[in-house]
């Protein structure tokens, strides 16, 4: 083991002393030089809300000491530093070159224009249907959390989960938006973009932005007042227009929950802001705020990776530990997979492609999502599609969002094109006759189906399935329109309409019960069966209910019905409740019965 | 960030130093205020990384006065050995609470796991204070000693209190002795500030290596590499793994060279933690160059009562091994860090065989070896300690797994070579052979400057390092211990 030296090194010469008086003259000589330099800095740093929490007497102090500093001369000094500084950095660069030449350095020109670098991995693998464009080359810029574990997970996801995708990622510790002094993230962006040319970019921003900023003319804007949520907003559209200028397109992770709820507090303001002007400039704003709280609402302490349970965040409470990174990293490819095409390596994975339609039937823009199988878009073989519809207070996105990979997993399965349309959040799949723009029946009909159609390789098999209302939707649209749909599934269904009679949405859309009876009837599922009881006939239905769900009684009630007017049908009741638990695991019965039902001639 | 807090290289901190130094040489006279004034600022110190956690500080240091007091009254051995063993558990266990739970969970779960039943301890997150182990290490060693009847016994409860807090060396080190600080608070303040050049020589050299070595490796090559070394060629993962080996050093050794300097011009010396590590021509002497009054106290609390080198030669290798596998583990609740202890155990234990094997083969163990000797082993050593850093650094044994095999690539075409990071690295090791003459010319000059000239010297050293330092200076790395 090691042994200690006995003879101290300082206590083998004579010593020196010093009086007090001179060594604290010294020292603050030497303080207040170092601050009439560093005043700019004390100043941005006071600004920073960091040191004296922006107090104004500090604020107007460090201004003194900026004039101070101008007035000794100490400003142009700094000037000289700057002019010296920039000229080592641009001899760094220059070396840098100089070494990447002499060895062949993978250079941006090897890709080449994108015709003629991709041509020959184009002519390899046929494009998919319909063929926005396929996603690439991706980079992931931001702060320390694109730096650190979040950035590594994220880009270690993309690289090995999807197929000829190269992943560049620059992130740097304590930069901001707010501070183009620390690091100019346009200019920096900008040369990233020319360096890389990617087709989507993911940033993630807003960390270390809820701080004063200075602008342009030297004058300070403090957090929280509007003049600084306009700057902000100014610069976040200023960096998604740079991205999509160059081709790209633009995803703005929004800002977790950090463990310190002043600190969180300011990242809600941050995250809107970065939402409202990320949207306002045509890019793609992704909140990770709900994937990093617990059940009720607060900081998430532990993720869930494969099984594995641990610590989601690093010991400081705002960065991710690796596991935690992981975990993100997941559910953000999911989510990004809803915005731009990219294809797992796993065949066994469909691809999922968003299609938007403007809908005349619901007077605005609405998307959809489609599963499409890798292989049988490859070969060009039609497959039967199957559409799967979401219930109350959902989107297109829900099934997506709860479901992503399992759809993937069971288009690919079954050799089904899955389609999520917009239900939006109460249409309840009908053509409401009192309020416009609320005809999601027609919607799904006249519009989305079509342009189905017109896109993805199907045949003319089809299944119509949903969840709660989508389980409502899809067997009345089924019973509705006789010869369109072969096979039509609930899981959970709210089969009979006229028992949602106090429902202010369908009251709103279909008048109160009592006077407008017949309307209700004519779009509820257990009052269509006796009308359409030959198409009830024609085509196989699967009904399933959770036994704990409320609805569960209603579904027994249609289930009998059925018997009673000699329909044929499937219905199974088993554990559950009306949740998606029930549905996750409902997806694959489902998938499975439309696809052998569709099969069979 | 939005949480602000007292690091040494900040603005911020220089003018609470210098304030703090200001009325601590006015208060010189009055000896008992100057330890209140200094026990105030070094609490008002630590609050301002966390104020919640101030009370831990003081709570440690409380108990283990008490202990120590009840055990100097105390005659019975039985009753001697019961208390020292119930003070240890104290900081042993506290240090636990917030350095291990995790890791405990995490084992104790994926074993009941391989047992087939669930153990699901819940997860619990549990901040870790800012140098807890550095004062409960302290705390244990003034235990022992007490225990051992060697402690230097504090006058006061101040004096005690100011002994485990005094703010230079409370978040990252040294480990003091209770004979190396104690003394030096108990007795009179020095009329005089105690060698000037020697403190302003020490903080030259602790800033320069952080703020602008250390920093320039951080930021440009080392946590990239070490985060997603998939993305990295062999030759630029090389590089990171010198790299990484140079940081530590700066980064540690700057923070060091920072605390006695800084204790210096507050008229307190306090030991030296690092002599040069990477001119190191074994292992053995390697720690003792690094962290030394840590691998000291490894010696003096681990390594000797589990028997040292008394017992079979077979029993001194296990508990060489035993000794740096608890080193491993105390860096943290990480497998990774148990392989790093568990090597560098082994590591000693063969270099100590290969010394046993000659004196058994009648050659003197420390007789000087040729030029070629002493440069293959400064080699082999270097090339050890850093390479085992690999998982040191990892954030787990998967990237570990993945640095190894990006290595075993043998590719070399990657992002670039940064010049800058060769550079600082190469000059790093370079630093360990030639720094101490540079070192003492350096006090030698400062010595003979009149005293006119002394505050313009400081201001332009200070004006050097805020021109040369790296933009954004990363928090210390042993903080996090």
């Amino acid at each position: 083991m090691p042994q200690r030296s006995t003879g101290h090194p300082d206590q083998r010469r004579p010593r020196e002393f010093a009086s007090p008086i001179s060594v604290l003259i010294a020292l603050w000589f030497s303080t207040i030089v170092l601050s009439l330099y560093g005043a700019p800095e004390i100043r941005a740093r006071i600004v920073q809300d960091s040191w004296l929490g922006a107090r104004p007497w500090a604020l107007s102090a460090a201004t003194w000491l900026v004039r101070a500093a101008e007035l000794t001369g100490f400003g142009e000094g700094h000037g000289y530093v700057d002019a010296l500084s920039a000229r080592a950095k641009s001899d760094v660069v220059w070396l840098k070159r100089g070494l990447a030449e002499g060895t062949p350095a993978p250079s941006p020109e090897a890709s080449g224009s994108a015709a003629s670098g991709q041509a020959p991995v184009a002519a390899e693998r046929p494009p998919l249907l319909p063929s926005p464009a396929e996603v690439r080359r991706l980079l992931l810029i931001g702060e320390s959390s694109i730096q650190l574990n979040l950035g590594a997970e994220l880009e270690r996801h993309f690289r090995s989960f999807y197929r000829d995708l190269k992943v560049t990622r620059f992130g740097k510790l304590s930069t901001s938006l707010a501070r183009p002094d620390v690091l100019d993230w346009p200019a920096k962006t900008r040369a990233l973009l020319d360096e890389f040319h990617p087709d989507l970019v993911i940033g993630n921003f807003g960390g270390n932005d809820a701080q004063g900023m200075v602008l342009s003319g030297g004058r300070i804007v403090k957090y929280g007042t509007p003049e600084w949520d306009e700057e902000y907003g100014a610069r976040v559209r200023a960096l998604v227009d740079l991205v999509r200028s160059h081709g790209a397109q633009m995803v703005m992770l929004g800002m977790p929950i950090m463990r310190d709820p002043v600190f969180s507090n300011r990242l809600v303001h941050v995250n809107q802001l970065t939402q409202d002007f990320t949207e306002a400039a045509g890019g793609v704003f992704l909140s990770s705020w709900d994937l990093s709280i617990d059940r009720a609402g607060g900081y998430r302490t532990a993720a869930d990776v494969d099984g594995v349970t641990g610590l989601m965040r690093d010991t400081d409470g705002v960065h991710y530990t690796r596991l935690g990174g992981e975990y993100i990293a997941r559910r953000v490819s999911e989510r990004v997979e809803r915005h731009a095409l990219l294809v797992p390596k796993d065949p066994a994975l469909a691809v999922s492609f968003r299609r938007e339609v403007a809908s005349r039937a619901l007077g605005r823009t609405v998307s959809y999502l489609a599963y499409v199988p890798q292989l049988s878009a490859a070969e060009g073989k039609r497959l039967p599609v199957l559409f799967l519809l979401h219930g109350v207070d959902g989107s297109f996105a829900d099934w997506s969002e709860h479901a992503h990979r399992e759809l993937e997993r069971a288009s690919s399965r079954r050799q089904l094109i899955i389609v999520t349309p917009e239900g939006g959040k109460n249409g309840w799949y009908l053509d409401s006759p009192r309020i416009a723009n609320s005809r999601y029946e027609t919607h799904l009909v006249e519009e989305v189906l079509p342009d189905v159609e017109a896109h993805f390789p199907v045949d003319k098999r089809r299944g119509i399935a949903g969840n709660s209302a989508g389980g409502h939707g899809a067997l009345t649209l089924a019973l509705k329109h006789p010869g369109l749909f072969d096979t039509a599934s609930s899981m959970s269904g709210v089969l009979d309409l006229t028992a949602a009679k106090d429902h202010p949405a369908i009251v709103e859309k279909l008048g109160p019960y009592s006077e407008f009876r017949a309307s209700w009837e004519d779009n509820s599922a257990l009052h269509l069966l006796a009308k359409h009881r030959e198409e009830a006939r024609r085509i196989p239905l699967l009904i399933t209910i959770g036994a704990s769900d409320r609805w569960a009684r209603v579904n027994r009630a249609f289930a009998a019905e059925l018997t009673d007017l000699g329909i044929q049908h499937t219905f199974e009741e088993r554990e559950g409740g009306h949740d998606w638990n029930f549905w996750v695991s409902e997806l694959a019965t489902h998938t499975a019965w439309h696809a052998a039902k569709l099969a069979a001639p | 960030m939005p949480t602000f807090a007292v690091s040494f290289p900040t603005i911020e901190f220089t003018f609470f130093f210098v304030l703090t130094a200001t009325i601590s040489w006015l208060l010189r006279r009055h000896r008992t205020s100057q330890k209140v004034f200094l026990l105030v600022a070094s609490y008002f110190f630590y609050a301002k990384w966390d104020l919640r956690l101030l009370s831990l500080l003081a709570g440690v240091s409380l108990v283990d006065w008490a202990f120590a007091e009840v055990l100097v009254r105390l005659r019975a051995p039985a009753a001697r050995r019961a208390v020292a063993f119930l003070g240890i558990t104290f900081n042993v266990g506290v240090l636990c609470v917030f350095k291990l739970y995790d890791f405990f969970r995490a084992s104790v779960s994926s074993f009941a796991g391989f047992l087939g039943l669930s153990a699901h301890l819940p997860i619990l997150e549990i901040l870790l204070p800012v140098g807890i182990s550095f004062y409960t290490f302290q705390g244990i060693a003034y235990l022992v000693d007490t225990y051992r009847g060697t402690a230097y016994r504090p006058r006061s409860l101040l004096d005690f209190l100011l002994f485990m807090a005094f703010f230079p060396k409370l978040l990252a080190g040294p480990i003091c002795r209770s004979h190396e600080l104690l003394p030096q608070i108990g007795g009179e303040s020095p009329e005089n500030v105690p060698d000037p050049s020697r403190a302003i020589a020490l903080i030259t050299s602790g800033l320069f290596k952080k703020m602008v070595l250390a920093s320039l490796l951080a930021t440009h090559l080392v946590d990239d590499a070490f985060g997603l070394p998939a993305s990295y060629s062999s030759l630029e993962l090389l590089i990171a793994v010198y790299a990484y080996t140079a940081q530590i050093y700066l980064d540690f050794s700057g923070y060091t060279d920072l605390a006695r300097g800084l204790a210096l011009l507050l008229g307190f010396e306090i030991p030296e933690n690092f002599r040069y590590p990477y001119a190191a021509t074994n292992i053995g002497e390697y720690w003792n160059r690094w962290h030394i009054t840590f691998s000291t106290w490894l010696r003096d609390y681990i390594y000797f009562p589990l028997g040292g080198s008394r017992r079979s030669k077979s029993r001194t290798y296990l508990n060489l091994i035993l000794t740096f596998l608890v080193c491993g583990i105390w860096h943290g609740s990480q497998w990774t860090y148990v392989i790093w202890g568990l090597a560098h155990g082994v590591g000693l234990a063969v270099f100590k065989l290969s010394l046993d094997l000659r004196r058994a083969w009648g050659l003197d163990p420390y007789r000087r070896r040729s030029w070629a000797w002493a440069v293959a082993g400064w080699f082999v050593t270097l090339n050890f300690c850093a390479f085992v850093r690999i998982p040191f650094k990892s954030a787990d044994l998967e990237v570990t797994g993945e640095f190894f095999r990006g290595l075993a690539q043998l590719t070399a075409r990657g992002h670039g070579i940064d010049p800058v990071v060769v550079g600082v690295t190469v000059l790093t090791i370079a630093m360990n052979f030639v720094g101490r003459p540079i070192f003492e010319a350096f006090v030698r000059g400062h010595a003979r400057l009149p005293a006119l000239a002394r505050p313009l010297a400081w201001a332009t050293i200070g004006l050097v390092m805020l021109t040369i330092k790296t933009r954004d200076v990363a928090p210390y790395i042993y903080f996090g211990f």
